[in-house]
C-alpha cells in the first residue's frame, strides 16, 4: 500500500512540475512574438494603450490643453453589413456607382466613442442619413479646407498620440523612428472610384518633388526633422500597397504630421491618375497643349501645379473634377455657392453599417463680409458657425435670436490663445550701444520679469473679454507692480526724466514700442491697456499701427522691438502647432531662426542662451510629441522660453462660441477644448428629426 | 462737332496706358504683395508654408520679376489677345469674374438710377413751384437727411427695423435656396422680397441731391421773361413749366449723366458690402487689398475707359438737347 502510495504521489508530483515547466518558456514566446512583428527591429503601434497620457499641458497654469485620457480600450468591432445612403440609392440602382460593399476598403475605418474626439468631450451616437449643412463663409474655401477627414493617421481631437491607421491600413516605424512602413488600405478608392496605390505616392516624389521641370518645393514635414538641411525622407515602393520612408536622423516628430490636419494627405499622396494628363512626361503632346488652352495658360508646370489643389483651395472652381479622400467632393462652383457632396468612397463607418459621413451635402453660400456672415447666422441660414465667425461679445444677440432661428449656442476652448507680448531678442542685434540688446542680454532677464510683472491679465480679461477667458497659461499670479518696479530699477533704468519716463540703461530716452497689425478687433483695446499698464510702472511706451503686409517686411528685416500676435498655444503639447518658433507668428528671434535655417549662411548667430533652445527644438524633433521623451523636452522648451521672457500671455485660455442647429447630434459637449473640433468633426455630424 | 468726336475718341487711347500705368504702380504701392495675403491667409485658418513654397508661387504668378516687366507682359497680354491675365486669389481668368458680375451691377444701378429720377423729378419741380409752402419744407427737410445720412447707415437702420418688425433679414439679393435655382415665380417673389431695400436707400439717397440741384435751377429759370410771356399768351400753366424751364433745369443733370456710366458699373461699394449684393465692388475692394493686381488693374482700366466714354456722350446729349451749346464751332459760327 505504502509503495503504491509512494509512487503515484511521485508520479503527480512529476507531472506537476513537467506541467510548470512547460508553462513557463511557453509565456514568452507570445512577447517575442508580439516585438518581432513586421520586420526586424520595428515597433508596432496599436490601438492607445491605457496610460500613455499624461498631462502635456505647458507649465505652470495649464488650461484643459492637456492630452486626454484614452478612451476605447480597444477597436470599435467592425460591421459585416453595410447600409446605402439613400442619397446615392439611385445612382446604385442606375448602375452607375457600384454598391457600398464594393466601394469600401477591406477593412473600413470603424468611427465611434472616442475616435474623433474624447469620449468626455463628446457622447457618439450611430446617426442617420440625410441632411444638408447650411454654411455662409466668405470665401469659398472656408470650413471644407478643414472638414475633409483624411489623415494618414487620425488620434482624437487634437492630439497625436492614439495614432489609428487612417488612409493606411498598418503603420510601423522602427525603434530610433527613421524608417517608416505604411501600407494602404487593400481596396481603398479615390472618389471617382479608381484605386489608391503607391504609384500615386512615387508619383508624389518622382514626377513633382524630384523631378527636374517641375522641382515641387519639398513640404517641410518631409525634411527630416522639419529642417532643410538634413534632407527630405527617401521612398522605397515595397509593392502596390506597401511603401517605406526612410530619414537620415531620428525624426519621431514625423508622426505629430501624419496625424496633423493642416497638411491633411495631399503632402505625401496624390491622384497620380489625374495628374498625369497635365506632366508633359505622361500627356499626349494634344491633349496637352488642349488642356493649357483650356486653362489660359502657357506652361505646363503651371498649368500642373494650377489643377494639383491643395486642400486649402478645395473650394476653388479648379478643383471640380479633381479625385480627393475627403468626405466631401466639391460638385458645384458658382460665384456665390459652392456645392460638395458625399464621397460615395470615403472609407469610413459607424458600428452599425453607415457610411460617413451623414450628412449627404455641405452648402456654402458665399458672402461679402464677416457682418454678413454674422446676419446670415442671425437669419437661420447657417447650420455651423465656429471659430473666427462668432465673436464672444455677439453671444448676446446670439442668444436672443436662438430661438427663431432654432439654434443652439456653447461655448469650448479654443485653438488659438489671445494675443502675447513677443519681446524680440534680435533687435539692433548688431549694434553696440543698443540699450534694448542690453536689457535682453542680461543673464537675470530682468526686464522680461518686469514686463510680466507689469502685465495684469486678470484686468484685460474682465475689460475686454467678459472674464470669460481662463488664468493665463504662463506666469500666472506674476502681476505684481512693485516687483515691476524694483526689477526695472535693478536693471539700470532707475533714473527718470521730468516726464517720470524711465530712462534707458544708457542714460538716454528709452522708448518701448509695440507693433500692432489689428488682425482681430481686439487686439488694438489690448494694446491700449498693455500701454496703460507699463507706463504705471514707468516705462515710456509707443505705440506702432501697422498693416498686416508691412508688419511681415519689418518682421523679416528685424525691426521689430516688440509686437503682439496670437497664436496656436493650445496645440503645442501635442505637436499639431509649432508656432512657438522664433520667427513663426511674433518675432522673437527672427535672425538666429535664420541662421539656423540656412545653415549659418544668413543671419545672426545664436549666443549660447539661443544655442540652448535649438539643441532642444532639434531634440524634439527625434520623438513623437506625446511619448514620454518627447513630452520631456516639450516640457524643458516651455521651461526655456519662460525663463527667457520671450512671450508674455495678456489673458488667458480664450473662451469662444459656438452656433449650432438644434437638430444636429455628435457635437462637441460645452467646454470642450477646441473649437475647430466642431468643423473637423463634421464627418459625425448628423440630423435628429424632431 | 464730328471732328471734336472725333479728337475726343482718339484722346482716349494714349489717356487710357497713362492711366493704366498710374493703377498698376499704385497697387503695387503697400509692402509686400500678393504672395504675403496669402500667407496671412494660410496662417489664419491654421495652415503654414515654407519659404521654398513661397518662393515657387512667387515665380509662378511673375511677382519675381521688376514691376515695369510684369505691366508690359500684362498690357501686351491686353493689346495681343485681349487677354486681362488670371486673378490670384480667385485662379479664374479676370474677364470670367468681372463678366460674371458687371451685368448684375448695371441691373442694379440702372434701376436705381431710373427710381432716383422718377422720384426726383417730380418732387423737385414740386419743390419749385410752391416754394416755401408746406411741401416744400417737406421736401427740403427729407432732401436734407437723405443728404446727409450716408447710404449705407440707412441700410442698416431699414434693414433693423424690417428684422425686428416681421422678422424678415435682407441678407443678400436671393435667398440662399434660390440662388441657383433657376428662374421661376418663387425666385422672382424672393428677389422682389430682397431688392427692393438696396434700392429704396439707393434711390433715396440719390434722390435728395437731385431735388436740391432742380429746384435751383428751375427757381432760376422761373424768374425769367420768358416765362411771364407764356403765361400772358394763355398756355396751360403745366405746359408752361414742362416744356421750356424744366428742360433748361434738367441741363445740369444730363452733363452728369457722363459720370453715371462708371458708377453704374462699379455700383455702390459700401452698400454693397453692408447688403451682401454679389456686385463688383466688393471684389474689386478685396483686390486692392490682396495686391491681386490683374484684377484690380483690369477694373481701373475699364472705370477710366468708361468715364471717358461716358463724359463724351454726356457733352454730345447736351449739345443735343441744348440749341445753344456747339462744340468746335466756334470758327464757323464767326
Amino acid at each position: 500500500m505504502n509503495n503504491r502510495w509512494r509512487s503515484s504521489t511521485v508520479i503527480m508530483l512529476v507531472i506537476t512540475v513537467l506541467a510548470v515547466a512547460a508553462c513557463g518558456p511557453a509565456a514568452q514566446p507570445d512577447t517575442s512574438q508580439a516585438t518581432s512583428a513586421p520586420a526586424a527591429g520595428s515597433q508596432a503601434t496599436t490601438a492607445p494603450a491605457a496610460g500613455t497620457e499624461a498631462t502635456a499641458a505647458p507649465a505652470a497654469g495649464g488650461e484643459a490643453t492637456a492630452a486626454p485620457a484614452a478612451s476605447t480600450s480597444g477597436e470599435i468591432a467592425a460591421p459585416t453589413t453595410f447600409v446605402e445612403p439613400p442619397f446615392l440609392a439611385d445612382r446604385v440602382k442606375a448602375g452607375k456607382l457600384p454598391p457600398i460593399e464594393q466601394r469600401l476598403p477591406k477593412p473600413p475605418f470603424v468611427v465611434g466613442p472616442g475616435v474623433l474626439l474624447q469620449e468626455e468631450y463628446m457622447k457618439w451616437e450611430n446617426g442617420e442619413y440625410g441632411g444638408d449643412i447650411n454654411l455662409a463663409w466668405q470665401d469659398a474655401n472656408g470650413y471644407v479646407n478643414i472638414a475633409g477627414g483624411s489623415t494618414i493617421l487620425r488620434s482624437p481631437s487634437q492630439t497625436t498620440a492614439a495614432s489609428r491607421p487612417n488612409v493606411v491600413s498598418e503603420f510601423t516605424h522602427s525603434d530610433d523612428y527613421t524608417k517608416y512602413q505604411f501600407k494602404i488600405r487593400p481596396g481603398l478608392k479615390w472618389s471617382d472610384g479608381e484605386p489608391v496605390t503607391t504609384e500615386d505616392i512615387r508619383f508624389t516624389f518622382e514626377d513633382l518633388y524630384l523631378n527636374p521641370d517641375v522641382q515641387r518645393p519639398w513640404p517641410s514635414e518631409l525634411y527630416t526633422q522639419g529642417n532643410a538641411q538634413l534632407g527630405p525622407a527617401k521612398l522605397n515602393v515595397v509593392d502596390d500597397l506597401t511603401f517605406e520612408l526612410t530619414f537620415s536622423q531620428p525624426y519621431g516628430f514625423f508622426i505629430a504630421a501624419l496625424n496633423s490636419w493642416i497638411p491633411n494627405y495631399d503632402f505625401l499622396i496624390k491622384p497620380a491618375h489625374y495628374l498625369k494628363q497635365f506632366h508633359k512626361k505622361y500627356a499626349k503632346e494634344a491633349d496637352l497643349a488642349a488642356a493649357l488652352q483650356k486653362n489660359n495658360e502657357t506652361d505646363w508646370v503651371a498649368l500642373l501645379t494650377k489643377m494639383d489643389v491643395p486642400h486649402w483651395n478645395t473650394g476653388e472652381d479648379r478643383a471640380l473634377g479633381l479625385p480627393t479622400l475627403n468626405a466631401f467632393i466639391l460638385t458645384e462652383a458658382s460665384e456665390t455657392r459652392r456645392v460638395f457632396e458625399r464621397n460615395p468612397y470615403y472609407w469610413h463607418v459607424d458600428s452599425a453599417g453607415k457610411q460617413l459621413p451623414y450628412a449627404d451635402r455641405i452648402v456654402t453660400t458665399i458672402v461679402v463680409d464677416e457682418n454678413a456672415v454674422g446676419n446670415a447666422i442671425l437669419a437661420g441660414q447657417v447650420t455651423i458657425a465656429a471659430g473666427n465667425q462668432v465673436a464672444l461679445n455677439k453671444m448676446p444677440v446670439y442668444a436672443q435670436n436662438a430661438e427663431q432661428a432654432k439654434q443652439r449656442s456653447f461655448l469650448t476652448g479654443s485653438f488659438n490663445w489671445p494675443v502675447l507680448l513677443f519681446l524680440n531678442r534680435d533687435f539692433q542685434y548688431e549694434d553696440q550701444n543698443s540699450a534694448w540688446q542690453k536689457l535682453m542680454s542680461d543673464p537675470e532677464q530682468r526686464f522680461g520679469k518686469a514686463i510680466a510683472a507689469a502685465i495684469n491679465p486678470a484686468d484685460i480679461n474682465k475689460s475686454i473679454y467678459f472674464d470669460l477667458f481662463g488664468k493665463p497659461v504662463m506666469y500666472e499670479g506674476a502681476y505684481d507692480p512693485n516687483k515691476a518696479n524694483q526689477l526695472l530699477d535693478q536693471a539700470g533704468m532707475d533714473k527718470r526724466d521730468s516726464k517720470e519716463h524711465r530712462l534707458g540703461p544708457d542714460g538716454k530716452e528709452f522708448i518701448f514700442r509695440i507693433t500692432n497689425h489689428n488682425a482681430a478687433p481686439d487686439w488694438t483695446p489690448v494694446v491700449e491697456l498693455l500701454k496703460q499698464q507699463l507706463e504705471a510702472v514707468g516705462i515710456r511706451v509707443d505705440i506702432e499701427n501697422v498693416a498686416g503686409t508691412l508688419f511681415d517686411q519689418r518682421k523679416t528685416s528685424n525691426d521689430i522691438m516688440a509686437a503682439v500676435h496670437w497664436n496656436d498655444g493650445s496645440a503645442w503639447a501635442t505637436g499639431i502647432s509649432e508656432d512657438y518658433l522664433p520667427n513663426h507668428k511674433g518675432p522673437w528671434s527672427p535672425m538666429t531662426w535664420q541662421y539656423f535655417t540656412t545653415n549659418g549662411k544668413q543671419g545672426r548667430k545664436p549666443p549660447a542662451d539661443m544655442e540652448e533652445f535649438y539643441k532642444l527644438h532639434t531634440e524634439r524633433k527625434k520623438y513623437p510629441p506625446e511619448s514620454p521623451e518627447g513630452q520631456k523636452v516639450f516640457q524643458q522648451l516651455m521651461q526655456w522660453m519662460q525663463d527667457h521672457y520671450v512671450m508674455i500671455p495678456t489673458a488667458g485660455a480664450r473662451t469662444t462660441p459656438n452656433i449650432v442647429d438644434i437638430r444636429l447630434r455628435n457635437l462637441p459637449n460645452e467646454g470642450a477644448p477646441f473649437d475647430l473640433d466642431t468643423i473637423i468633426d463634421t464627418e459625425g455630424f448628423w440630423f435628429a428629426q424632431q | 462737332m464730328g471732328h471734336f468726336i472725333l479728337r475726343r475718341l482718339l484722346m482716349l487711347v494714349p489717356f487710357l496706358f497713362l492711366v493704366s500705368a498710374l493703377a498698376f504702380i499704385v497697387i503695387q504701392l503697400p509692402p509686400g504683395s500678393f504672395i504675403d495675403t496669402y500667407r496671412r491667409n494660410l496662417e489664419a485658418q491654421g495652415g503654414t508654408v515654407n519659404e521654398a513654397q513661397l518662393k515657387a508661387l512667387e515665380v509662378r504668378y511673375g511677382l519675381d520679376k521688376p514691376v515695369i516687366v510684369q505691366y508690359a507682359i500684362w498690357t501686351w497680354n491686353i493689346l495681343s489677345r485681349g487677354d486681362f491675365g488670371n486673378s490670384f486669389r480667385y485662379q479664374r481668368p479676370v474677364a470670367d469674374i468681372l463678366w460674371e458680375r458687371v451685368p448684375r451691377t448695371v441691373g442694379i444701378s440702372l434701376l436705381a438710377i431710373v427710381f432716383t429720377w422718377i422720384i426726383a423729378i417730380p418732387l423737385g419741380i414740386i419743390s419749385a413751384i410752391k416754394q416755401y409752402s408746406i411741401w416744400d419744407y417737406v421736401l427740403t427737410f427729407l432732401s436734407f437727411i437723405g443728404l446727409s445720412v450716408p447710404a449705407f447707415l440707412l441700410a442698416i437702420v431699414l434693414m433693423y427695423v424690417v428684422f425686428t418688425q416681421t422678422g424678415w433679414l435682407v441678407t443678400g439679393l436671393y435667398s440662399p435656396q434660390f440662388q441657383n435655382a433657376p428662374m421661376s415665380v418663387a425666385k422672382f417673389v424672393d428677389l422682389l422680397k430682397n431688392i427692393w431695400l438696396p434700392l429704396l436707400v439707393l434711390a433715396v439717397t440719390g434722390a435728395a441731391g437731385t431735388i436740391r440741384v432742380l429746384r435751383a435751377t428751375l427757381l432760376d429759370e422761373l424768374q425769367k421773361p420768358y416765362v411771364t410771356t407764356a403765361r400772358a399768351k394763355g398756355l396751360p400753366e403745366w405746359r408752361v413749366i414742362l416744356k421750356y424751364p424744366v428742360r433748361l433745369a434738367i441741363n445740369p443733370m444730363i452733363s452728369t449723366i457722363g459720370w453715371l456710366l462708371p458708377a453704374v458699373v462699379g455700383g455702390e461699394l459700401v452698400v454693397s458690402k453692408v447688403l451682401n449684393l454679389p456686385t463688383v465692388g466688393p471684389i474689386i475692394l478685396e483686390a486692392t487689398l490682396a495686391q491681386d493686381m490683374f484684377l484690380a488693374g483690369a477694373f481701373v482700366l475699364i472705370l477710366s475707359a468708361l468715364t471717358l466714354i461716358g463724359t463724351l456722350i454726356s457733352d454730345i446729349c447736351l449739345a443735343w438737347l441744348d440749341p445753344r451749346i456747339r462744340y468746335g464751332c466756334a470758327a464757323h459760327a464767326q
